[in-house]
């Protein structure tokens, strides 16, 4: 094989990689190496070469321990050498750690294997140096079961089967009829291990190793393996993480928190991670190992004095008791405090990023374990992004791309209070459809939701799917749930584009429309009950739950005014009401891009215009039905024009298949007979003469005003007629007109000439052309490209 | 429906093609950069051949995306439109397709 570097070492201020060798060393390896160039302390170890993972499945086991077996043996030395300890040395034991990591943050992803080095002559080693039994012999049967899982497969293969070291156990604890885990005694533990032993050599043939080289590479080989588990591809094809990159292999010396009260474990964060404030945070218990924090057994403490604080007047703690009980450990290890708060510090200007670390102090030594950029809220994201920029450790550019994109959406709709959510009790989930915070009182049908709305009640509209008859109604609530629809259903496109919360296709509601009644796993709710929803999630809670409102001011708005200083490409919006212009105006939109005409059609006078036009014989009962629409029309293209005063406001002339504003039920179709003097047969023959095959592909877009012109001629005189009235009032509007859906040159000059006969007749009205016609090219997705 | 998809109809086969990860993303969600979006490029570069400095937009779900505004910018757009909630998410977009383009 080639000749080259396979592995890494790094300990005592020294290390032959460096940071900058990520894709070498991985995330882990290439931080643990650059600690220690920066002078951090850091267990020595070694890692083993992302290439080596690749040559692992090229060449096979045998050969790639044959290859390493050299560079391994000698870093193991080195360790040893730092350490002053000896692997399987029954006096003075080494004890390692070996994980994987990628380039890429994976994590849970793939194998680790803790406390490796152990067998029955060094257990009794550590119990003589740390007399602690229960540790030494927990760690031992701990690292037998995850050595038997991870490098012997007897993980099982399916969910469904039990891991046979869970099995015995349980089956321990039944017979010396303990509850807990973590009540096993010593003796009870030795008996673990050594029946997880006997169940190894049934089930392998073999013998559990007890020689700690021999362990090694069975753990090295294991995490190459664990490349290539199901879960570590499917995560990699969800995050695009290319199968070539591999993972390395790190192996460190373990360091103990648990040896005494001049031991203790941690996790710190240089900022805080939920909303960004510049204050070092984080908590570490005295005496405990890392999983001990982690785990809930125990209540970790806080390592500030002023989170400590803090922490004690939300549990409702006096000063007393945090003092007695809990103290931060800054009170409790000064010392060992302003080493560690110095070194996060040191960190996080060297890596000029908020920095998640983890540390152990060993009798008095601190070890820093691992430092990566800290994962953040949205808020949290932005604040430390300008926080940054304004204390000079980044640049303006670099702010900009720290921040994701995506994650802004936190920032955007109302939130529920954190605390409140932590004690609501979920009572089912769906889709998280459309992101925030809703909380209000059931109600099924879109009149009920503008009624109660309108007397002054917060709603939560319930139905099994929402059709656009609901729109009003979705308007009026602060939230809708529906039992059917996914992401791209009507209620999730259309809550989506208003920024109202929604939960789709929660499947488990059953709505009763007749009872007004709504049953979630058993229990019935009734209209007027208080409902909660978050959107985010999916989830849905009984009862009310306290929400805010979002808004671009502080440091979000300073982080948008920096994207303005150097974008290029100008964000406008789509927006069918004065409301949602006026929203996106105060979210910074240069205009809009797209104001549909037919969501203003359904309110209750104009949706029976609206129909009676549709279903009018011919162009004259069209033109009288037209003409009272005209009116509505005008009124609103107004209202979104004052609200974009000043910038464009696009206005698409009407696209949707006519088929989807007539009525389909009875009782809608007499009403449309009584209003327009006809049979209610003649009413249903026209309505089935409009049901087309493919409604997305027929008589629609320009088509409509191609073969009625007389809508274009309205739509244009209500638009137009809008803006010269605004233009008297002072203001400034800046209409452009949409020809939806062209495909062949000659639709739009036909429309064009429509257009421009009826500016002229409107321009000539309002005393001159008060206003500059622009022709505007269809957008180019409407250009046969509709996605 | 340049796939031939109806938004309306796609639910019921959607799930499965993401599942056999035939299609990455829900094409309505994220534009289709290889096929929708060497038309766009098409209709952007055509168009201004023809008449220099015309203005082009995109609106819809895929004007809030953020890899579809950067792919928007890239082209050459004068703008994207999306729902008002997605402005900030679509600024942010378009400014890092502006800083990454200096690069």
């Amino acid at each position: 094989m080639e000749k080259k570097k396979r592995v890494y070492t790094f300990g005592n201020g020294k290390a032959e990689g460096n940071a900058q060798m990520r894709e070498l060393l991985g995330g882990k390896g290439a931080n643990c190496a650059e600690m220690n160039l920066v002078g951090v302390p850091v267990p020595p170890g070694f890692t083993i070469t992302t290439e080596v993972c690749n040559e692992y499945y090229q060449v096979g086991q045998e050969k790639i321990v044959a290859e390493l077996t050299d560079e391994v043996n000698a870093a193991v030395t080195h360790v040893e050498g730092l350490m002053n300890c000896k692997f399987g040395d029954p006096k003075n034991p080494l004890l390692v750690s070996v994980r994987s990591g990628a380039r890429a943050s994976m994590p849970g992803m793939m194998d680790t294997i803790l406390n490796l080095g152990l067998n029955d002559v060094v257990a009794e080693g550590m119990v003589a140096k740390t007399n602690n039994p229960h540790f030494v012999y927990d760690s031992y049967r701990r690292f037998v079961q995850m050595y038997g899982d991870v490098v012997l497969g007897m993980k099982p293969v399916n969910k469904t089967d039990i891991d046979p070291f869970e099995a015995i156990i349980d089956e321990v604890k039944e017979i010396r009829g303990v509850k807990l885990d973590k009540d096993l005694n010593v003796e009870e533990l030795k008996l673990l291990v050594a029946r997880f032993k006997t169940a190894i050599k049934e089930r392998t043939g073999k013998d559990f190793p007890d020689d700690p080289m021999e362990q090694l590479w069975g753990a090295i080989c294991a995490v190459f393996r664990s490349w290539m588990n199901e879960r570590a591809i499917l995560y990699r094809k969800m995050e695009g993480i290319p199968d070539e990159w591999g993972t390395a292999v790190s192996v460190m010396a373990m360091v103990f928190g648990n040896m005494g009260d001049t031991s203790a474990t941690g996790v710190c964060f240089s900022r805080d991670a939920g909303n960004g404030e510049n204050l070092f945070n984080g908590e570490y218990l005295v005496n405990a190992q890392g999983e001990d924090v982690v785990a809930g057994i125990r209540t970790p403490q806080q390592i500030t004095k002023i989170g400590s604080q803090r922490w004690a007047e939300r549990a409702g703690i006096s000063e007393a008791e945090r003092l007695a009980k809990y103290p931060s450990m800054e009170e409790a290890m000064p010392e060992m405090y302003a080493e560690l708060n110095a070194i996060q510090q040191k960190l996080e200007d060297h890596y000029r990023d908020m920095q998640d670390m983890e540390f152990t102090v060993q009798e008095g030594k601190l070890w820093f374990l691992q430092t990566r950029n800290g994962k953040r809220t949205g808020t949290a994201m932005v604040k430390i992004a300008m926080d940054m920029v304004r204390e000079g450790k980044i640049s303006e550019k670099e702010a900009i791309m720290r921040c994701e994109p995506q994650k802004l959406d936190e920032l955007l709709h109302p939130v529920f209070d954190k605390d409140a959510l932590k004690k609501a009790k979920v009572i089912t989930q769906g889709l998280p459809a459309s992101p925030g915070a809703a909380c209000g009182q059931i109600v099924f049908h879109a009149d009920d939701a503008q009624e109660w709305h309108a007397n002054g009640h917060k709603v939560v509209m319930v139905r099994i799917e929402t059709s656009p008859e609901d729109l009003a109604g979705m308007s009026a609530a602060e939230g809708i749930l529906t039992a059917r629809g996914g992401m791209t259903s009507h209620a999730a496109v259309v809550a989506r584009g208003m920024g109202k919360c929604c939960v789709s296709g929660a499947g488990a509601i059953q709505v009763d429309y007749k009872a007004k009644t709504v049953k979630i796993e058993g229990v019935t709710y009734k209209e007027g009950d208080y409902i909660s929803l978050n959107g985010s999630t999916g989830q849905v809670y009984a009862g009310e739950i306290p929400t805010k409102a979002a808004e671009l001011s502080g440091d979000f708005k300073a982080l948008m005014d920096l994207c303005d200083k150097y974008t290029k490409l100008q964000v406008r919006t789509n927006a069918d009401t004065p409301h949602d212009a006026a929203v996106a105006r105060a979210f910074g939109a240069k205009g809009i891009g797209l104001t549909r005409t037919e969501h203003m059609f359904f309110d209750d006078q104009k949706i029976i215009a609206m129909r009676e036009m549709i279903l009018a014989k011919d162009s004259e009962g069209r033109e009288k039905a037209l003409a009272k629409l005209l009116p509505y029309q005008k009124a609103d293209f107004k209202g979104i024009l004052d609200a974009m005063d000043g910038l464009p406001v696009n206005i698409r002339l009407l696209d949707p298949p006519l088929h989807e504003f007539v009525p389909h039920d009875l009782k809608g179709q007499e009403q449309m007979a009584k209003e327009m003097g006809v049979s209610v047969e003649e009413i249903q023959a026209r309505v089935a003469s409009l049901a087309e095959n493919n409604p997305m592909l027929g008589h629609r877009g320009c088509r409509l005003g191609i073969t009625f012109p007389e809508i274009t001629a309205m739509q244009t005189r209500a638009i137009l007629g809008a803006a010269c009235e605004l233009k008297k009032e002072g203001k400034n509007p800046m209409p452009e007109i949409m020809v939806p859906l062209i495909g062949i040159l000659y639709e739009l000059k036909q429309q064009k000439e429509i257009i421009q006969t009826v500016a002229k007749e409107v321009f000539d009205r309002y005393g001159g052309s008060v206003l500059q016609l622009r022709y505007q090219r269809p957008h180019a997705d409407d250009l046969r490209l509709q996605p | 429906m340049t796939f031939g998809y109806s938004r309306d109809d796609i639910a019921s086969f959607l799930p499965a093609y993401l599942e056999k990860k035939i299609l990455k993303v829900d094409p309505f969600q994220v534009l289709d950069q290889n096929g929708v979006g060497q038309l766009i490029k098409m209709a952007v570069e055509k168009g201004r051949a023809v008449r220099p400095g015309l203005r082009t937009g995109i609106c819809g779900e895929h004007g809030g995306e953020p890899s579809s505004v950067k792919f928007c910018a890239r082209v050459g757009m004068n703008y994207a439109s999306c729902s008002p909630f997605r402005v900030p998410i679509a600024r942010l977009a378009a400014a890092q397709a502006a800083v990454e383009d200096e690069k």
